[in-house]
């Protein structure tokens, strides 16, 4: 490839940063429950990234991204051995989000209400539903991301779906 | 009558929705919707419930790295750069071949509409989302960023960012309220962010505006479906072309109430040519009962309104749609409704429903007495439909001396049987297939010796219920596979669940002979669950057997509702099974109902020939019956035949164990397949001779060297019996009595002159031939039996065991053959004859002879 463009190469990574870290972290969370633990993967994520051929991953960035971050995550958690819904919610008290007025008007939506259904899903449905629908992931890049079949994702997020619709209509109006 | 719930419960739905459906698939899909209104407002519910999913989600703090790692990181993209600078670094894929170049494009393209920084760094945003697929958005144009991107970067940032961000050398305090990168959501938050980015980006309004309209325009039309991949009738959703959304418009509330109140507005109206827009359920109420939905197929390009200025992800949308379709609906009279395919429940009605033998001979008080206790009453107007079977006769060897037959280790009719005798009826003759029963039974004959596939064992002695005429029985073995030795195996499960399979002995009966099966299997085993009913569905795809818990979860939540569409299901099913194919392995379809095939492919005669066809694909076609009423016993047993595989009844837990669990190996596994057998009589020693059953697996001679023409399977360890009666030749009196009348003689030839061998002392030469399970050419094997003028008494168990079975049967069919074989006779000699019977089936037999017994006793009410 005669293409090498340095400046192309550190706007990919701060790009990538940019718009990932957030999600990437989000996810992480959810599988360390420790939002400094979740920061750490996601650094080191695209400290590996720097490493990586570009051209390697055309295509597949945020699949990589995602997969690196959850295998170092569940690293992490085997290490730590931490409880993963307990953590969680120190971590929203910890996020240090102040919640502004119109926000928190948003909070008692119809979205808020199904995101927090979602809460009580099987975890390894949580974790498909979140990449599908925090980060619009395909049936093959999560499947790539947890090795699960692709077959079993979309079972995993029939099911999740099947049972929020049910609990949707359940709500009282 | 409620509308039936269980669409949602078909995974094409959700893979549709969420635009995973293989093209394929999603035609088919799309073809069923375009004829549903039900469907598509169970297609716009769902759509609903996955673009609040987005919405919600989104909301979930998502936090930034803090400042010191984000420095870490840029520090080590300048170390990465510098190496690149030398070149021994990799490199960003070049422009041209991925996405990078068309997003630069738009963000060209887009440039122009606001023409500022923040404009910019806005639409950047806007595009990326738009276009989730294309996540190496930020490669940007270099020419458009050489001044400006790292502002639109910067910018990108404040919208995303929740938390306090720091960015290159900068730091920024000003915060945006959280999700702008929420496609979903922008739309709902507009005002509340207008003034925030205002704010931020320091722009004069009207600029702002413009940009800003442009994203939320465009989040209208398409930027929702994209976050979840929504494929096509889309247009139901949204509208197809761009128009700005009125200004102070709730985006999203209204839509939100009606997925939560269960009126949600279907905008049917919306598509296409500037038909009438349905706003209530009434009003879909009223096209589902006046109007037929049709499906025009409207090209997105030509039916689109696309509007200049929306080039820069006009492109996107021209791509990946090409191939998609948008449905219109037009309203038809009432009249013109009808379902297309003709119900096979017809065809299967209109079968013979063998409820009475033909032809026999019996005396008359005898039949009243039978009649009693015949299945009568509300039961003659069930629909269980047995063909009729018509008995074999004698035939004289002179005339014919070759008997061919496939081979049949179906067991079904055994258990259809019990099932009767348990009830306290005694079973239509109809249901009584001999050989079926004599086959329910495994006899110990020995292990193959040689590398064929199944040992062959003749067996010639005294016939119980005739004195004078002898009695043969063949027995193969099919060579056993140790469990651990059983090829990797590929399961789609076909289950029923119709509203006819809700009794208990039914879908509940199926989960628990399923669930036993899983058990066995071991994690290189795949297995995948398709449901038939009103609709064919995908619960499972394949599966490795290793997720033991996501199978058993999915059968668990199986529930019976609707009406069947088996041939839609059976499709879906192969499909399946040959989309995991696994070469050397066992790919096997199993087929578990009731026998209720009432829509999908039209007669049964297709179904067979569908079934035929996969089969010579190497997807064989195993079929468990449950249940009683509607149980069409001939179908079942057709579709199993003509599948390359078995066909068992299920009508216990127990008996499920035996098919799934003790006999899984034999069940799975093909160890030999169309196996056909010919003997050939001297018609020096037997004079006339009677195949006892098989009735329906009789072939012409010629058949059996016809390797195109279909027979039997042998599984491995799989006990495969066959009774002759023979009549010796020369025997007169008694013995004769049911040998065939000798025709006058020819006119115009001489009758047969026998070869030398005919001298010799052999009765018979037996003939098998076999393929092996992936083969296409038979091989043949070929044995000789004579007759040593054994006792009954003196004969194997196996003999005896298979004797005694068989005169059970014809007492059953009342046969005109069954000569002086009586129950208790039957008893008795089974009593002999059980041998070791480790599972007790045998003992079982018995007490079945025993209830037969009671019920046949003269003067029983």
């Amino acid at each position: 490839m005669e293409h090498t463009n340095p400046t192309c190469r550190a706007e990919w990574i701060l790009a990538a940063l940019m718009r990932l870290e957030g999600p990437l972290t989000r996810y992480s969370l959810r599988l360390t429950g420790n939002v400094e633990q979740a920061r750490d993967v996601v650094q080191e994520a695209f400290l590996r990234l720097c490493r990586e051929d570009p051209a390697e991953l055309d295509g597949r960035l945020d699949q990589w991204l995602f997969t690196v971050c959850r295998n170092q995550a569940l690293d992490v958690r085997r290490k730590e051995q931490r409880m993963t819904t307990a953590a969680f919610e120190r971590v929203e008290a910890s996020s240090g989000r102040e919640i502004e007025p119109a926000h928190a008007a948003e909070q008692s939506d119809d979205a808020s209400l199904v995101a927090a259904l979602v809460g009580q899903l099987p975890v390894n449905q949580q974790e498909v539903v979140r990449l599908k629908f925090q980060n619009s992931l395909s049936y093959r890049e999560i499947s790539e991301i947890t090795g699960l079949s692709i077959s079993n994702v979309g079972f995993l997020l029939h099911h999740a779906l099947k049972t929020l619709r049910t609990q949707v209509h359940a709500q009282p109006t | 009558m409620p509308p039936q719930n269980h669409d949602f419960d078909d995974p094409q739905l959700t893979a549709y929705v969420l635009g995973e459906l293989e093209p394929e698939r999603r035609e088919e899909f799309e073809g069923r919707l375009a004829g549903s209104l039900e469907l598509q407002s169970k297609v716009e519910q769902l759509r609903e419930l996955t673009r609040l999913l987005a919405v919600g989600l989104r909301r979930e703090p998502a936090p930034a790295l803090t400042g010191t790692q984000r420095a870490v990181v840029e520090a080590a993209v300048r170390d990465a750069d510098v190496l690149d600078a030398v070149g021994s670094r990799p490199t960003v894929p070049a422009p041209g071949q991925s996405a990078p170049r068309a997003v630069g494009r738009r963000l060209a393209a887009a440039w122009s509409i606001g023409g500022t920084v923040a404009a910019a760094g806005l639409l950047v945003l806007a595009i990326e989302v738009f276009a989730p697929h294309d996540r190496q958005v930020t490669r940007f144009d270099s020419s458009a960023t050489s001044t400006s991107g790292p502002r639109a970067i910067e910018q990108e940032r404040l919208a995303r960012s929740e938390n306090a961000v720091r960015l290159g050398t900068g730091r920024t305090t000003e915060r945006l309220a959280d999700g702008v990168d929420d496609m979903a959501e922008l739309a709902a938050v507009r005002h509340l962010r207008e003034s925030d980015l205002k704010r931020n980006a320091g722009q004069r309004p009207g600029e702002l505006s413009e940009a800003f309209a442009e994203s939320a325009t465009s989040l209208d039309a398409t930027a929702v479906e994209g976050l979840v991949h929504t494929a096509p009738v889309r247009v139901l959703a949204g509208k197809p072309t761009l128009q700005q959304p009125q200004p102070g418009e709730p985006p999203q509330s209204a839509k939100l109430r009606g997925l939560m109140g269960g009126s949600r507005p279907l905008n049917l109206g919306d598509v296409g040519h500037g038909s009438k827009s349905l706003s209530s359920r009434s009003q879909l109420d009223m096209v589902a009962q006046n109007a037929e939905v049709q499906a025009h197929r409207h090209d997105v390009v030509s039916g689109g309104g696309g509007k200049t200025g929306r080039d820069a992800w006009g492109e996107r949308k021209s791509a990946q749609q090409a191939d998609r379709t948008y449905y219109v609906a037009t309203p038809k009279p009432a009249g013109e409704l009808r379902q297309e395919a003709t119900p096979i429940l017809q065809t299967l009605k209109a079968l013979p429903s063998g409820q009475r033998e033909a032809g026999d001979r019996v005396d008359p008080a005898r039949r009243e007495n039978l009649e009693k206790n015949r299945p009568q009453g509300d039961f003659e107007h069930q629909t269980d439909a047995y063909d009729q079977i018509i008995e074999n006769a004698f035939l004289p060897v002179e005339q014919n001396p070759l008997s061919t037959f496939s081979i049949d280790v179906d067991t079904a009719s055994y258990a259809n049987v019990r099932r009767f005798l348990q009830a306290g009826q005694l079973p239509p003759p109809g249901a009584v297939r001999i050989e079926e029963l004599i086959n329910y039974f495994t006899y110990d004959d020995p292990q193959p010796q040689t590398d064929v596939p199944f040992s062959a064992n003749v067996e010639i002695a005294e016939c119980p219920w005739h004195s004078g005429h002898r009695l043969m029985r063949v027995g193969l073995k099919g060579r056993e596979i140790p469990r651990d030795a059983r090829p990797v195996t590929n399961l789609v499960f076909l289950l029923d669940v119709s509203g006819s399979m809700q009794e208990p002995n039914k879908l509940p009966l199926v989960k628990t002979g399923m669930k036993l099966l899983v058990e066995q299997l071991s994690e290189n085993d795949r297995v995948a669950i398709c449901v038939y009913a009103g609709a064919s569905g995908m619960v499972l795809d394949s599966t490795t057997a290793d997720n033991k818990q996501v199978i058993l979860s999915a059968l668990e939540n199986l529930q019976a509702g609707g009406s069947t569409n088996g041939g839609a299901g059976i499709e879906l099913a192969y499909k399946t099974a040959a989309d995991h194919f696994i070469k050397n392995g066992v790919n096997r379809v199993i087929l578990c109902t009731d026998g209720d095939f009432n829509v999908g492919v039209t007669s049964q005669d297709e179904l067979i020939r569908l079934v035929a066809d996969k089969a010579k694909t190497g997807v064989f076609l195993s079929v468990l019956g449950f249940g009683m009423g509607n149980y069409k016993d001939s179908t079942l047993e057709k579709l199993a035949d003509k599948g390359n595989g078995n066909y068992g009844y299920i009508d216990t837990e127990h008996e499920a164990k035996k098919v799934l669990v003790d006999q899984l190996q034999s069940t799975l596994v093909t160890i030999a397949k169309d196996v056909k057998i010919q003997i050939e009589f001297n018609p020096a020693r037997v004079a006339s001779y009677r195949l006892i059953g098989y009735e329906n697996r009789i072939l012409a001679a010629a058949d059996f060297h016809d390797d195109k023409k279909d027979a039997g399977e042998i599984g491995a360890g799989h006990s495969v019996t066959v009774l002759y009666e023979l009549v010796p030749a020369g025997a007169g009196g008694a013995a004769a009595e049911h040998a065939a009348p000798t025709p006058e003689p020819l006119k115009y030839q001489k009758a047969s002159v026998p070869t030398d061998a005919a001298a010799s002392n052999e009765w018979l030469t037996l003939k098998l031939r076999y393929k092996l399970p992936d083969a296409d050419k038979s091989n043949l094997i070929e044995q000789t039996a004579s007759d040593r003028g054994v006792k009954f008494n003196q004969a194997s168990s196996n003999l005896a065991w298979a004797a005694t079975v068989a005169s059970f049967g014809m007492i059953l069919r009342d046969s005109q053959f069954k000569g002086n074989a009586t129950l208790a006779g039957v008893i008795e000699a089974a009593t002999a004859a059980r041998g070791g019977d480790h599972a007790g089936y045998r003992a079982e037999f018995i007490e079945l002879v025993k209830a037969a017994q009671a019920l046949m006793l003269p003067g029983k009410p």
